[in-house]
């Protein structure tokens, strides 16, 4: 860790908070000082989330850290259990319980028999060597092993998203992508969104899906855990371009065998046509070539360099991504210290990174966004997706308007 | 809603048994959304002081979340804003290595001042920020102070204020005093020109340096150079109490002042201290003050009220209400004060000991109205009571402001509420 300038990476437990926060019909409470969750609240509203799960947090003072006390959380709990009715209260350690050591997962089951109707969830993705990507993993993963019920496969098929969660730039965008192009393609709807748009009552019924699509590898252990309980199919990926939409697409047509409705991609193509008939040119006859450089989550850095080069004609310059158990020879980790010296303003081509790095490096259109930290509010709840066919468009287009506009 | 239980406040003290913030517990037992911590508070004012720097240390959580009230690393005079996070070793082992090389490199970068904002996590390990400045300060050209700021040992925000106020005293250097010259401290430039106080002052050729949030470092460090120290805030009295006791600056509190008498003898103190003649500049105040009071005397007769707005400085105001035959049930503390003390013990005298708590969430307070039945309140009140319970909020624009002027604004605001114009004045003076 040590010094930093811009913002740090965050830690599992802002991973497991974040992806936790979105969940209808629960409550979340937090052993710990208050403000953390005041502002954990304020950031989940700048990234695009009202927090759908109530969340609360018990405060802490020298006499519970000195004695190990308890008690603000036991009656928290009962004021919650007694107040909101939730269906499951999720119970997180802030930094200063983790660090004394404090057992929730104790103290959950022994106050789990006096409230009979709401399920106590500890987690525990508290460890001080534990950042965002892994939290988010655990969160998944204990929800998908903990919530889900014995229930036989929907009548019409469906299909979970594991992986929309709030710290994904963008994710309302491409999740609502994703539901539109699954209702064309296959006529499939979503039976749980996990997280970003679900409730406790999704999440126990997702083992009736057909098909689990997961869109970032933190989901994949959630996602393998209900393969071996449900026997649910799975798909990996982020379905980024035209063309890597539509073999995305024939993978879970694969899986489902069941065939892609046709005219559904007849349509979506005709739509594009007039991007894409002038993109892959438009690139080709600059006189510089176009490069572009992206930071960000591996799976979207990944996702749309392939779309980027392989499709447009793109030519890929600087990549990295954000978190160091993601890194690879060709994908490394950038800490604050590499980027901030490498992608400066005098840096040349297209840039997509976050919020913090555009800044930095004198871009003024945000719009070329991909990851938080956001400089901005993500509030509004239409943007255009980068994920799917029309995010293929939206991104042809941005880049083009980008070149136009830098180049 | 289920209704709360009878027993339900008697977790709550009453205010003469209060000691310290320790003794203020929550109102209800879980916070939703809760209070801001020290942190949060004291990094907005690093920055907003022009020239100094801040580094937050802590964990992930208090940088990453300190960006929202320090969105750029660096300010438009070349302050710093940095962090600095303590990793899974340093939680254990202390992080005096890092963070020294952390300050060289800011000093290096050619910072004038940083503030170090220790957080919850290095004030529980017990890092000792004092002795890590004074082994690195004659290294460095950049000054150091520190504040803790920990979370755990307050409920709200204000400690991270005023001890990073208090913290400047540490890097300012005795000068010659002006004879005629005098600090604010926590002056609200809008209430400047308002106030006869400082357009008394003003005519009587005091210089008059203005000390808040929006001053620069520079005008902080030559800030004992001040014949007087007039406090408008809470948050500053700390700082004159510091400057005091480190450069003999005498003091003035005017920002607990709401009586008559009182605004008078604390404008009499500071006349003597200046060796000045104010004349009949505060008549027209005084007297208005005066009408305000006797027109509200039937009307406040009796009035139980609650005070729950968290921009209030609650226990004096009280005390002056009590004065005026009010009866204060229960307080909303967001912090407790030493000086609070004497006005816990005026309470007291007049007869009154209101519980006092920590308020956490809105919602639940339902039943805590329904249980004490305040006649009056000082902040706003749950949705569902408002057709019920008088109340008047937008209270924090009081904050900054004093003397007669202040006191007669409010009562104005109360008798409004309560539906019967009270002052002479008819606009609002703030």
């Amino acid at each position: 860790m040590g010094l930093h300038r811009f913002h740090p990476t965050p830690s599992g437990r802002m991973g497991t908070l974040w992806a936790l926060s979105s969940i209808r019909n629960a409550a979340l409470v937090e052993f710990g000082s208050m403000g953390h969750m005041l502002y954990g609240r304020a950031t989940l509203k700048r990234m695009g989330k009202d927090p759908d799960c109530k969340l609360y947090s018990t405060h802490i003072n020298e006499s519970d850290i000195a004695m190990g006390e308890t008690n603000r959380l036991t009656r928290a709990i009962a004021d919650i259990a007694l107040r909101d009715q939730p269906r499951v209260i999720f119970v997180l350690p802030s930094t200063i319980p983790e660090m004394i050591g404090t057992d929730l997962s104790a103290l959950c089951k022994e106050l789990q028999t006096s409230y009979p109707h709401v399920r106590l969830l500890p987690f525990e993705a508290g460890g001080f060597n534990i950042e965002l990507h892994r939290g988010v993993q655990e969160t998944l993963l204990l929800l998908a092993t903990t919530l889900p019920l014995d229930v036989p496969p929907t009548p019409n098929p469906t299909f979970n998203l594991i992986g929309s969660c709030t710290d994904l730039f963008q994710f309302n965008a491409d999740t609502q992508e994703i539901v539109r192009m699954m209702e064309g393609a296959f006529g499939l709807k979503p039976l749980c969104i996990m997280t970003s748009d679900t409730s406790v009552e999704d999440i126990e019924h997702m083992g009736g899906a057909h098909i689990n699509l997961v869109i970032r590898r933190e989901g994949l252990s959630a996602a393998c855990h209900l393969q071996q309980q449900f026997g649910t199919p799975l798909v990996e990926g982020r379905p980024y371009g035209m063309q890597g939409t539509y073999s995305w697409l024939e993978q879970i047509a694969q899986i489902l065998d069941k065939p892609i409705n046709q005219s559904f991609i007849l349509q979506e193509q005709a739509e594009a046509r007039p991007i894409m008939e002038i993109a892959p040119g438009f690139f080709s006859h600059q006189k510089k070539t176009v490069k572009l450089s992206i930071g960000g989550h591996a799976d979207v850095v990944a996702g749309i360099l392939t779309y980027a080069c392989s499709e447009l004609g793109l030519t890929p310059d600087l990549c990295w991504c954000d978190s160091p158990a993601m890194a690879t020879e060709d994908l490394p980790y950038w800490q604050e210290a590499q980027w901030s010296q490498t992608i400066t303003n005098r840096h040349q081509g297209l840039l997509m990174a976050s919020g913090e790095v555009l800044t930095w490096a004198g871009r003024n259109n945000l719009a070329m966004q991909i990851a938080n930290p956001s400089r901005g509010w993500q509030m509004y709840p239409y943007s255009p997706p980068y994920m799917g066919f029309r995010g293929a468009m939206n991104l042809a287009t941005m880049w083009m308007n980008e070149v136009v506009r830098i180049l | 809603m289920p209704v709360l239980h009878d027993n339900m406040l008697t977790h709550l003290k009453k205010l003469s048994t209060l000691q310290s913030n320790k003794g203020v517990h929550f109102l209800t037992p879980a916070a939703i959304p809760g209070s801001h911590c020290p942190m949060n508070a004291a990094a907005r004012l690093a920055g907003s002081i022009q020239g100094l720097s801040s580094l937050i240390i802590g964990t992930q959580e208090c940088a990453y979340y300190s960006r929202l009230v320090l969105r750029e690393p660096y300010g438009k005079a070349g302050e710093l804003h940095w962090m600095y996070v303590l990793d899974a070793n340093e939680v254990v082992f202390g992080c005096r290595e890092g963070l020294n090389q952390a300050l060289i490199e800011m000093d290096q970068a050619g910072t004038k001042a940083i503030l170090l904002i220790v957080t919850c996590l290095p004030d529980l390990i017990g890092e000792d920020m004092e002795a890590i400045i004074h082994e690195l300060q004659p290294k460095l050209a950049a000054r150091l102070i520190s504040i803790s700021a920990p979370h755990f040992a307050c409920n709200g925000h204000p400690s991270g204020i005023w001890r990073t106020l208090e913290a400047m005293a540490g890097i300012m250097q005795q000068c010659t005093i002006i004879p005629h010259s005098a600090n604010l401290l926590g002056l609200h430039a809008a209430s400047a020109s308002e106030i006869p106080l400082l357009t008394s002052l003003s005519a009587a050729g005091v210089k008059l340096r203005g000390l808040g949030p929006d001053s620069t470092l520079d005008e902080f460090l030559s800030a004992p150079d001040a014949a007087i120290n007039i406090v408008l805030s809470p948050y500053m009295a700390p700082l004159a109490k510091r400057m005091a006791n480190d450069f003999s600056t005498p003091f003035v509190y005017l920002h607990d002042k709401y009586s008559i008498d009182d605004i008078d003898t604390a404008y009499a103190r500071i006349g003597e201290i200046l060796d000045l003649d104010f004349g009949d500049a505060f008549t027209k105040g005084r007297n208005a003050l005066k009408k305000a009071q006797e027109r509200a005397d039937v009307n406040l007769s009796e009035l139980s009220f609650f005070a729950t707005d968290t921009s209030l400085d609650p226990i004096p105001l009280s005390a002056y209400l009590s004065t005026q035959g009010m009866k204060p049930l229960l307080l909303h503390i967001e912090e407790f004060y030493q000086e609070d003390r004497q006005w816990a013990q005026a309470l007291h005298t007049q007869g009154h000991d209101p519980l006092v708590c920590h308020r956490v969430n809105n919602l639940a307070e339902v039943s805590v109205f329904e249980m004490l039945k305040p006649a009056f309140n000082l902040g706003s009140v749950p949705p569902s009571l408002k057709q019920k319970i008088s109340h008047v909020d937008q209270l924090h624009k009081m904050n900054g402001t004093f003397g007669h002027e202040r006191t007669t604004w409010l009562l104005d605001k109360i008798m409004q509420a309560l539906g019967t114009p009270a002052a002479d004045l008819s606009k609002e003076v703030m």
